[in-house]
């Protein structure tokens, strides 16, 4: 116990220590003050919260989804619940309606895009047991809402098929200093509502039967956790596009670490660690930048895959 | 004031001292600004080389004896250099005609006259064959090197352009000279090629108004960073030739250069005039990316050529004295007449 | 403790009538009958996990249909222990045992000192105190089922409920598990129903008997092995 306080403790001073690096390495020095107010509100200040929301939202998704469905290999992305945002994205990029786009529109089209793929999946879920069942589902969901977007692509200008792949790259300099209060708000909703549910969380480690007799409303916490992961994949992919990996791998970090499947310490886990990644990444490409620019994707990827292949080859 | 004479005479110096490639004794090329493109006289016409500009040692030639009647291209700018020497009844096939400007030859597609390609990276090979092709013309970055291969076995001529890749916006042009070749129109490439020299030779010493080299950027945000014509590219000897101070003019290389959108933002407050942003209007720019509206040139002059796309990228590069002359007056605020450029307006 | 009265029990249609039966409280009472019976769906409806068709059960004085609704009450009345544990990878056997607190605890799962002590209190009645720090992957298959059991003693029910908790375990193990239960039973107001195959071990120790057969349950307190044996058969005649 004393370890594990430790380690997060360590970790939460890792993490206080890379924002500062982070507003260090992101500093250009500017002409006058009114300037460097500029840059640091609209430009610094949102990439830094970015980095912190996107990859401690990302993380917790990635738990939450691994635990609902007692597969550590699930996550947002395999669910297919970004596919769902990525998806009324493009329908809303290239589907010829971009002015909405940077407004509300986007936020509110991946939300639900979000929040349709997770009820499908919880339909689909409450349908299919399996989890491997499930997964393939998510799967098949991903690749279908990819060929929809290749269709899509091929009617649309140009112009815009460059915006919506500029967007699946993924980035965390696009949030605007105005929309930060919207990615907080809708972050800080998801974490409450998740600290609602560790004690439910800690029972549906046994699989869902066992929970139900532990007194866990089996059903509600379902969509509950659902209606999170959507909220927090649904927002953080509007503002910073697809992010891959980070979801996935964290939680895995956090458990091999940890050695523990107390959800308590593992949401707080993926918090600090999955920040703490994605603040890194950032800071490597900051520091990447003169000799090549990666967009944040690629770094995740980079970094997550090798990892999640570890661990599969390891548990097999 | 002494030292601002100075820095003029300096200028007109600079601009004096072109390059004036050095060539080899032994043959007589034709072509006196272009790295890549060599056209020397042959017994029966021309010996044409093209250099690659990523393989500098790999060599494209051939002997041209008979012009071509029916030549295929895969750029819009190969269509204006046709253009340029009233050739577009020997185009056989173009692009994609979303692209197009030549109202004759966009008649022409309509028509049925000339085949749309629609890509040139996946070349319909028949497509080229039953308009019986005799020529391709394509622009290094296109089709991939399998495609190329078998349309040369199958007897083909297949010519790389890398006219985009040149580093004067005059060298640029001459490859006007190329497609001259091609159509058996040499004379009056040479002679047109000789007119756009001279109009901007003319146009780059007209008098600067403005009292200082006004700095310019050019350019715009993609994705995560500054996307620009780098210091030795053509667009900044363009730039360079009237006058203007190019922000980044230190930044070496002949293609783009990328910058952070922090960095372009924190050294941007002597920036006057904003080129090429690649949107047709202010509002346009802000919604494809709102953050441009702290950048303090967004409230100063921008212009660019998107109010009409194809026009620039059919044209442009065969009639660089029209370019300059677009950004002669834009330096000095008495815009009479412009091809290319429009003001956004705030 | 449990009672039944014009019970129809059944999963979507009936399976099992049981006009009259009362479990009462110091008591281990072994559920046979063969495959397909309807033990597992008799379980279930104790559990409230599948619901009444017709007539009455209480358990500890509290309607079945109370129960279902109040999740935590349930919780706190009935444990369940499966026939089989596979483990969790990375949760230790202290952590799980404790999970069994779950009904007692506030929403955000914090374990109190009262908790971890009945814990290690439970693991050393059990004789288990070496395993507190294993992982629950690394235990043998006997070690498994007495964790478990350990787990649903800390959930501190009333009614314990057990699917066939002896089908994976050899002999001494068997022993084992029946020793506590007889042992937990005896303290306090407690009544055990497992399901078993085991015909042998319920009747070594005397265990009241619940026979399952053609949907009906009859109570057998006495009977020798071949007696229960064609109770049981009856059903199959059917």
């Amino acid at each position: 116990m004393n370890r594990k306080g430790l380690l997060l403790l360590l970790l939460a001073l890792v993490l206080l220590l890379s924002c500062f690096l982070h507003i260090q390495f992101t500093e250009v020095s500017s002409t006058s003050a009114a300037q460097a107010n500029v840059l640091w509100w609209e430009f610094r200040f949102p990439r830094l919260i970015s980095a912190l929301v996107a990859g401690a939202g990302l993380s917790l998704s990635g738990l939450l989804m691994q635990n609902l469905f007692r597969n550590p290999m699930a996550g947002p992305y395999v669910l297919g619940i970004n596919s769902g945002a990525s998806l009324t994205t493009a329908l809303l990029m290239l589907g010829g309606f971009p002015l909405m786009l940077h407004n509300f529109g986007l936020v509110g089209s991946s939300l639900l895009g979000a929040f349709l793929a997770a009820a499908f999946m919880f339909f689909v879920s409450w349908r299919v047991q399996q989890t491997t069942g499930l997964l393939l589902v998510g799967l098949m969901f991903a690749s279908f809402t990819g060929s929809i977007e290749s269709v899509l692509q091929s009617w649309a200008s140009p112009e815009q098929v460059k915006q919506f792949f500029l967007w699946n790259m993924g980035s965390l300099q696009q949030l605007s200093a105005a929309q930060v209060p919207w990615l907080l708000t809708l972050f800080t909703v998801a974490l409450l509502w998740s600290l609602l549910l560790i004690r439910s969380l800690n029972a549906f480690v046994l699989g869902q039967d066992q929970a139900f007799q532990l007194g866990v409303r089996t059903q509600r916490v379902r969509f509950s956790m659902l209606a999170i992961t959507a909220l927090l994949a649904g927002s953080i992919t509007a503002y910073c596009g697809p992010i891959a990996f980070v979801g996935l791998a964290i939680p895995n970090l956090g458990r091999q670490l940890l050695r523990t499947q107390d959800h308590f310490l593992l949401i707080i886990f993926c918090l600090l660690f999955g920040a703490l990644f994605l603040l890194g990444c950032d800071i490597l490409s900051v520091y990447l930048e003169p000799y090549f620019s990666l967009p944040i994707n690629v770094l995740t990827s980079l970094i997550g895959a090798p990892y999640i292949a570890y661990l599969v080859l390891r548990r097999s | 004031m002494r030292s601002l004479w100075l820095l003029l005479l300096l200028v007109v110096w600079a601009c004096e001292s072109d390059p004036q490639p050095q060539r080899p004794k032994q043959a007589k090329n034709l072509c006196k600004y272009s790295e890549l493109l060599t056209i020397t006289p042959a017994k029966n016409g021309f010996l044409i080389q093209i250099k690659n500009p990523e393989q500098p040692k790999e060599k494209f030639s051939f002997q041209l004896e008979q012009p071509f009647m029916r030549i295929a291209v895969l750029s819009a700018t190969h269509v204006g250099m046709l253009s340029a020497l009233e050739q577009q009844h020997r185009l056989c096939a173009i692009p994609d005609k979303r692209y197009l400007h030549d109202p004759l030859i966009k008649k022409a597609v309509a028509q049925g006259k000339v085949a749309d390609l629609k890509s040139a990276q996946q070349l319909s090979i028949k497509k080229l064959l039953a308009r019986h092709t005799q020529a391709l013309v394509f622009s290094g970055f296109g089709p991939e090197q399998t495609q190329i291969k078998r349309l040369r076995s199958i007897g083909l001529t297949c010519i790389p352009n890398y006219e985009w890749r040149e580093t004067h916006p005059l060298a640029r042009a001459e490859w006007v000279l190329l497609f001259g070749a091609l159509t058996g129109q040499f004379e009056k490439a040479q002679q047109y090629f000789k007119q756009v020299c001279q109009n901007y030779k003319r146009i780059r010493t007209l008098p600067n108004l403005c009292n200082s080299n006004p700095i310019v950027i050019s350019g715009y945000v993609y994705g995560d960073q500054w996307v620009a014509p780098a210091a030795n590219s053509f667009e900044a000897r363009l730039y360079a030739d009237v006058d203007f101070a190019y922000y980044f003019n230190k930044r070496a290389g002949t293609g783009s250069c990328f910058s952070s959108i922090q960095s372009v933002l924190a050294k941007s407050t002597g920036v006057v005039l904003w080129l090429n942003p690649g949107q047709p209007t202010r509002a346009a720019l802000l919604q494809q990316y709102p953050k441009y509206k702290y950048f303090p040139f967004f409230k100063k002059r921008i212009f660019c050529y998107t109010h009409n796309t194809n026009f620039y990228w059919e044209c442009a590069a065969a009639h660089p004295d029209w370019v300059l002359s677009d950004l002669s007056q834009i330096r000095n605020g008495n815009v009479k007449k412009l091809h290319f450029y429009k003001e956004l307006r705030p | 403790m449990i009672s039944f009265q014009n019970t129809v029990i059944g999963y979507q249609h009936p399976l099992i009538a049981i006009e009259n039966l009362t479990l009462h409280a110091g008591k281990v009472y072994a559920l046979l009958g063969l495959n397909g019976s309807g033990k597992s769906t008799l379980l279930k409806t104790l559990a409230a996990q599948t619901p009444l068709l017709d007539g009455a059960l209480t358990l500890n004085h509290f309607p079945i249909t109370q129960l279902a609704k109040d999740s935590n009450l349930r919780a706190q009345q009935i444990a369940f222990v499966s026939s089989r544990f596979d483990g969790i990878e990375h949760l230790t056997v202290v952590e799980y045992v404790a999970l069994g607190r779950i009904p007692y605890l506030s929403v955000f799962g914090k374990v109190t000192v009262e908790d971890q002590q009945m814990v290690s209190e439970t693991l050393k009645d059990l004789g288990l105190t070496h395993l507190a720090q294993k992982r629950t992957k690394e235990l043998s298959d006997g070690e498994k089922q007495l964790v478990s059991l350990a787990r649903a003693f800390v959930q501190d029910t009333p009614v314990l409920l057990l699917d066939e908790p002896s089908s994976f375990l050899d002999f001494l193990n068997r022993e084992n598990l029946l020793l506590a239960l007889l042992k937990w039973v005896s303290r306090g107001q407690r009544c055990v129903l497992l399901s078993s195959h085991d015909i042998d071990l319920c009747l070594e120790h005397n265990l009241p008997l619940l026979a399952l057969a053609g949907g009906q349950i009859q109570e057998l307190i006495g009977q020798d092995k071949k007696e229960v044996v064609s109770v049981l058969l009856k059903g199959a005649v059917h």
